[in-house]
């Protein structure tokens, strides 16, 4: 899911900080009023109240504290020959008083920073800091106005620039090196409060004026809920109107994308803004992206027109989806929803399935058939004792409803059966195994399946061995499995009464995609598969193997602290012809 | 432009950084110092007793590794067992078997064979030519990709004997007949592959008299092996392998004879006989005589330079220029010499040491010392130089370089555009 750059890193670090970050203080009426000054110009936006207690605790600070216990952190410091204590102390002797103090005296009452212009060559980042307390504020004003003289570091403004209204400003700094003064950034400390730094005098000027208008980033950042620990939007119309943001653009034509991450993120890339926001709470860290001005046209069809039932899954279980895939729509309306590049592959793929089916009418039929909300299990596997995989994956089931189930049943079932076949038939041509068809009968149900021998004894057993599929009609629903014994499993399980799997779905959006991973799982799978990630770290990312080790023990000590990550994707309508989408990933850690 | 030839036989930073392109893969301005200071003997045992390999290369995770079935996976931890220096005589030694015995995942589709004949290089390669050449003839990945589990009594295929001879043991002019092939291969019947491992099928071998290199009798596919060997041509093939790899590309008929008698007298040990090569005049006068071939040019500017690049991207570089490991493009391995350069592979060159050189991968301080870049561009064509081409350059070449890093844009610059330049020139591509 595309968030904005400083997510990743944030939320790793706010779970390994883990409950004693807690949440965060709030700020909120400061950055409300900062969000308010927000020029309608204004391309890029972040605010972070997340900051704040930073700056207020400095090293004591449980994420700082953190994040210099961090090995990979303490590496990389000395690999640049950092000493943020050094560096800190050094400051204070500038300053008179902590760097953390003097900061939180500029930035207490809000932060944000952003651009108004990313035309290669010629951008103009900005940034705004308000103190809560106007005296303490003022105090830090003259200690930065007194050491950027000291620095030599101010110089006049040019006569022939536009003044600044003096009535909304309380001082001014023109700030360059002597000789660069085309390097130049310029300052203004407002009546209101607010300390604007960018880089263009004009821009200045446009900030000290006000914004006349609200921009839309305060609707954008009002949808999001007042505990938002970060936030971030961006003007796409704008952005695109400097810059180059043709692959964002193209997700929507990518067949790729529509399969596997479905229309909702397929066509975030359209909208005409899009907002990010991260919230840490005891107990959960949710990072939500949310799409405003999309354009659907005819991709409409490939939404929900309504939430679906919520699937019923295990308590247990590693993990669960509930996908909504229109395959017919996707399959029939091709040639409108995709470029014609993307046709070729269309009718390739199609030929392909036609043939295993029974011929293109039958696809057809079945493509029709196929209900577009898939539900995924993922299994846990309980291998041979001599056929474990060198790497055991968890099994996973495909669930997909069908009308006229007894018709297009037998034809996936055919089509399961032809596509053993094949690969058998490329299977003989390198001189290996092949996957053995066989009919079972469970609780009255029948199941095929294809089944590996067992490798012969002491020898290594490989990936392919965490395969061997099965598939089975049971009442409107068929399950594919990865494994024979997944299906076997949902079979046997589909008459239990099982836990419903909600998405939190606040209305009036629609629920599109819902995903349920246990961290659990994933810590399982990635510790004992260490090694082999860090090896493929060292062999394809270039990183040198203290560094890969230590990223590999980061990211372990972070799923053995989720308990479970919740996904869903959203969509509602707000106009005769745009909706917004929106996704959250939600981090749920063990309490 | 050339390069200033040096006095072949002082020792010296040029001939030192030869020493160790050819024994292992090159080494920075400061392994070659070291080399200097040590000198040649003590450098030559230095690098035939590194055998050590990082544990995290060669531990459980190289199995998983394999589990996944990934070509490029596989030939990423090769290449990263090369850049890692930690065994450069081994993993030259296995490039050059790799090539003798050549072999490729395009027929075979078997990461894991061509893992097990790889380790099998590693494993033997330096050791008794005779243990090697029986366990690479009986290497389940040689069988399947010769069809040699295909022959059976009544039926035989050549092809495997075929290469028994022609590639393997003997060489195209190694006197052998067609007949002796057939009936080689008679001998080679009932070889198996089951279940990745060799199976000799009783039933399936041919146990009538033979008559092989003029010499009848009842044997088996050992027993023929065995003939090869004993056969003259083969310790003379076997001497020109050696010498073509780590010498001179066409070595002479007398240095061949003198090293086939020197294999025989050494019990057929390669490392012992290598050893001897390194020390005889012969290798030290054949200075930049070779076309590199790709994973040597990849490696070799990978390690000069101290740079770190992700091994995958070597892997992927070296396979653009014409050599993808596991990969060779037929039954003879690369042709090697002039055959690695056309204008195709010669722009896949220049591209990709551009890109190094210029965009991704080069760290000037890291490659050249933060003293030497603190002379700007004055000092770039030296401190390049030094790196890359310590048998320094003739006057032409340096005012060529030295107008280069004068019109670079800015001191650092200068030091990139210089040593793409060096490594563009063709003085470069021979190791």
């Amino acid at each position: 899911m595309p968030t904005t750059p400083f997510h990743s890193a944030l939320v790793a670090l706010s779970l390994l900080a883990g409950p004693a970050l807690g949440a965060q203080p709030q700020s909120a009426d400061g950055l409300v009023v900062l969000r308010e000054s927000a020029l309608p110009t204004t391309l890029v936006w972040l605010e972070s109240s997340a900051l704040e207690p930073v700056m207020r605790q400095g090293f004591a600070h449980p994420l700082v504290k953190q994040l210099l216990r961090e090995p990979l952190v303490a590496t990389a410091l000395k690999d640049g020959d950092l000493d943020l204590v050094a560096r800190a102390d050094a400051l204070q002797a500038l300053l008179g008083r902590s760097p953390f103090a003097f900061a939180h005296a500029l930035s207490s009452g809000g932060f944000a920073a952003g651009f108004t212009d990313v035309t290669p060559g010629s951008e103009a980042p900005f940034l705004l800091l308000r103190g809560e307390d106007p005296d303490e504020m003022e105090d830090a004003i003259d200690e930065l106005e007194s050491l950027l003289r000291g620095f030599q570091l101010l110089s006049p403004v040019s006569a022939q620039k536009p003044r600044l209204p003096s009535k909304s400003v309380r001082r001014s700094w023109h700030i360059a090196q002597r000789g660069s003064e085309d390097k130049a950034a310029y300052a203004a400390w407002t009546r209101d409060g607010t300390l604007v730094i960018t880089t263009k005098w004009d821009h200045l000027v446009d900030w000290c004026r006000g914004p006349g208008q609200p921009s839309p980033l305060v609707a954008a950042r009002d949808a999001e809920p007042s505990s938002t620990s970060a936030f971030a939007w961006f003007d796409l119309d704008g952005i695109e109107r400097q810059a180059d943001l043709k692959e964002l653009r193209a997700m929507a034509a990518d067949p790729g994308t529509h399969f596997v991450l479905g229309p909702a993120i397929a066509y975030a890339g359209l909208a005409k803004s899009v907002s990010a926001s991260l919230v840490l709470n005891e107990g959960v860290v949710s990072m939500g992206l949310r799409a405003d001005g999309v354009a659907l046209e005819k991709g409409a069809a490939l939404f929900p027109a309504e939430s679906p039932r919520p699937m019923r899954v295990r308590t247990d279980s590693l993990g669960d989806a509930q996908l909504h895939r229109d395959f017919g729509t996707l399959l029939f309306q091709r040639t409108e929803l995709f470029p014609p590049r993307a046709q070729p592959a269309f009718a390739e793929g199609l030929s392909n399935l036609a043939l295993l089916v029974g011929g293109p009418d039958a696809l057809d039929d079945l493509l029709e058939a196929i209900q577009p909300t898939l539900r995924l299990h993922a299994l846990d596997v309980d291998f041979p004792a001599n056929a474990t995989p060198d790497v055991p994956l968890p099994g996973l089931n495909v669930v997909a409803t069908l009308s006229d189930p007894e018709l297009n049943g037998g034809r996936l079932n055919s089509a399961f059966q032809a596509a053993i076949s094949l690969t058998n038939l490329e299977a003989a041509m390198q001189g290996r195994e092949a996957l053995r068809l066989g009919l079972e009968m469970v609780d009255g149900v029948t199941l095929t399946t294809a089944k590996l021998a067992p490798p012969a004894p002491g020898s290594s057993v490989d990936l392919r061995f965490n395969f061997s599929p099965g598939c089975a009609l049971v009442e409107d629903d068929f399950v594919f499995g990865t494994r024979h014994e997944g299906v076997m499993e949902f079979i046997g399980k589909n008459a239990e009464p099982l836990e419903p799997l909600t998405p939190s779905i606040p209305r009036p959006w629609i629920s599109v995609d819902h995903l349920s991973v246990s961290g659990e799982a994933l810590a399982t799978l990635a510790t004992d598969q260490r090694d082999l990630l860090v090896m493929r770290a060292v062999l394809e990312d270039g990183k040198p193997q203290a560094r890969a080790e230590a990223e590999a023990d980061i990211l372990l000590r972070l799923l053995h602290r989720l308990d479970r990550i919740q996904f869903g994707s959203y969509w509602r309508k707000t106009g005769a012809s745009e909706r917004s989408l929106r996704a959250d990933l939600a981090f749920e850690l063990k309490q | 432009m050339q390069t200033k030839s040096p006095s072949r036989l002082d020792w010296n930073r040029a001939t030192a950084a030869h020493v160790l392109r050819r024994v292992g893969f090159g080494g920075s301005a400061e392994t070659v110092d070291r080399a200097v200071e040590a000198g040649l003997e003590a450098t030559l045992t230095e690098l035939e007793n590194r055998r050590e390999h990082p544990k995290s290369l060669t531990g459980s995770g190289v199995e998983k590794l394999v589990s996944l079935g990934d070509i490029v996976s596989l030939q990423s931890r090769w290449m990263q067992l090369i850049l890692g220096d930690g065994a450069p005589l081994l993993e030259r030694i296995t490039l050059m078997w790799h090539g003798h015995f050549a072999t490729s995942n395009a027929k075979l589709g078997d990461v894991r064979l061509m893992h097990e004949q790889n380790e099998l290089f590693r494993a033997k390669g330096l050791g008794d030519f005779r243990q090697l050449f029986h366990a690479a003839a009986k290497d389940p990945a040689m069988l399947v990709w010769l069809d040699g589990n295909q022959n059976r009594v009544g039926a035989p295929n050549e092809n495997f004997a075929r290469e028994v001879m022609e590639l393997f043991g003997l060489g195209i002019q190694g006197g052998y007949t067609e007949k002796d092939i057939q009936e080689a291969a008679r001998a080679f019947s009932g070889w198996s592959v089951i279940g990745r491992k060799f199976e000799f099928r009783e039933e399936h071998h041919d146990d009538r008299e033979k008559t092989l290199f003029g010499k009848g009798g009842v044997f088996s596919g050992e027993d023929a092996i065995d003939r090869v060997l004993a056969h003259p041509a083969c310790s003379r093939w076997i001497a020109w392998r050696l010498l073509h790899t780590f010498c001179s590309p066409e070595p002479s008929e007398s240095d061949i004879a003198r090293f086939a008698k020197v294999l025989v007298e050494n019990d057929w040990h390669i490392g012992r006989t290598l050893g001897l090569i390194f020390r005889d005049p012969i290798f030290l006068s054949a200075l930049r005589s070779r076309i590199a071939g790709p994973v040597e040019l990849v490696a070799s500017v990978v390690l000069a330079t101290r740079a770190e690049i992700p091994p995958v991207d070597a892997v992927r570089a070296a396979g653009v220029m014409g050599q993808s490991l596991f990969m060779p493009p037929t039954v003879k391995g690369w042709d090697g010499g002039r055959a690695w350069i056309d204008p195709g592979t010669w722009l896949a060159r220049h591209n990709w040491i551009s890109d190094f050189a210029l965009a991704n991968g080069l760290v000037a301080k890291k490659a050249f010392g933060p003293t030497q870049l603190k002379d700007g561009r004055a000092g770039a064509v030296d401190a390049v130089c030094r790196v890359l081409l310590p048998e320094g350059v003739d006057s032409e070449m340096r005012a060529t370089l030295e107008a280069a890093a004068q019109s670079a844009h800015s001191d650092g610059h200068a030091f990139h555009k210089v040593a793409a330049l060096v490594m563009t020139s063709p003085e470069f591509h021979l190791v």
